[in-house]
């Protein structure tokens, strides 16, 4: 299968039951990403291959999915490790100012006068809101996701436009 | 047992001092602070504080929701680092 971007909805932690069910770490919000009959494709030691997803429903803090053509538990367990990814493209839009990791990360932060303050590399949730690791030559600092500091998110450009008070980039928070 | 309320909240004298001067001069700047058990009150929302967890500081943007909780409550002293990747997790500006 061609490489393409990939959203990563989920690991395949282990089999359930013994007719071929697996259990799904979930990556992703809720598995209504994915509809039972939907193809999505599982990467892993084998590289990627496309299986139609027969069921897939919440288990706890888990996800059980079926996938057709896997009907016993020794060829669950053999998924063990893979990823569950759908095509970027096929993934549906999201409301206003909200966004897929797989979209921010990487993005680089500059102001409004396009002054580089680094690369967004990781995303930490938090009960107040989400903060974006930015990494630049001189460090790492942390910018909360809010709309008070972040201006614009340009995805076509690869830009975030933020606004920063003083001592958020100087902080010594990483 | 609770707070008795005829003390009222307890807030660091000196952020509160240094929240009440910057609500005067209407100024921005980051606080930094290691007050986690100080509580949030009405005079803090709009500014950002960053709060020490034990090993660096969280930067948190104040809102009208957090009046009433600990500043420690949003600053996390152990950090669960999940998938950390190019995954379908959501994130939104607030």
């Amino acid at each position: 299968m061609a490489s393409q971007e990939l959203l990563v909805l989920g690991r395949v932690v282990g089999a359930w039951g013994l007719r071929g069910a697996v259990k799904v770490k979930s990556f992703a919000d809720s598995p209504s990403l994915v509809s039972r009959g939907r193809s999505v494709i599982l990467r892993g030691r084998g590289g990627e291959s496309e299986v139609l997803l027969e069921e897939i429903r919440p288990l706890r803090d888990l996800w059980v999915a079926t996938f057709q053509g896997i009907k016993s538990r020794e060829a669950a367990e053999a998924l063990k490790g893979y990823e569950i990814c759908i095509p970027r493209a096929s993934a549906p839009p999201l409301p206003d100012a909200s966004y897929y990791h797989y979209d921010m990360l990487g993005l680089k932060v500059q102001t409004e006068t396009g002054e580089g303050l680094g690369e967004i590399v990781d995303i930490l949730p938090s009960d107040a809101h989400d903060l974006y690791v930015v990494r630049r030559d001189a460090g790492e600092w942390l910018l909360p996701a809010v709309r008070a500091f972040i201006l614009r998110v340009d995805l076509a450009r690869q830009v975030m436009v933020v606004r920063p008070i003083e001592g958020l980039v100087d902080a010594e928070t990483v | 047992m609770g707070r008795s309320l005829k003390k009222g909240p307890y807030i660091d004298p000196k952020l509160m001092r240094k929240i009440e001067e910057m609500n005067r001069t209407h100024d921005r700047r980051v606080i930094k602070t290691w007050s986690r058990r100080s509580t949030v009150t009405p005079e803090f929302v709009g500014h950002t504080l960053a709060v020490h967890n034990g090993k660096r500081f969280i930067p948190i943007y104040v809102t009208e929701n957090m009046v009433g909780h600990k500043l420690g409550e949003f600053a996390p002293t152990r950090t669960f680092r999940a998938h950390s990747g190019p995954s379908a997790k959501r994130t939104a500006l607030k």
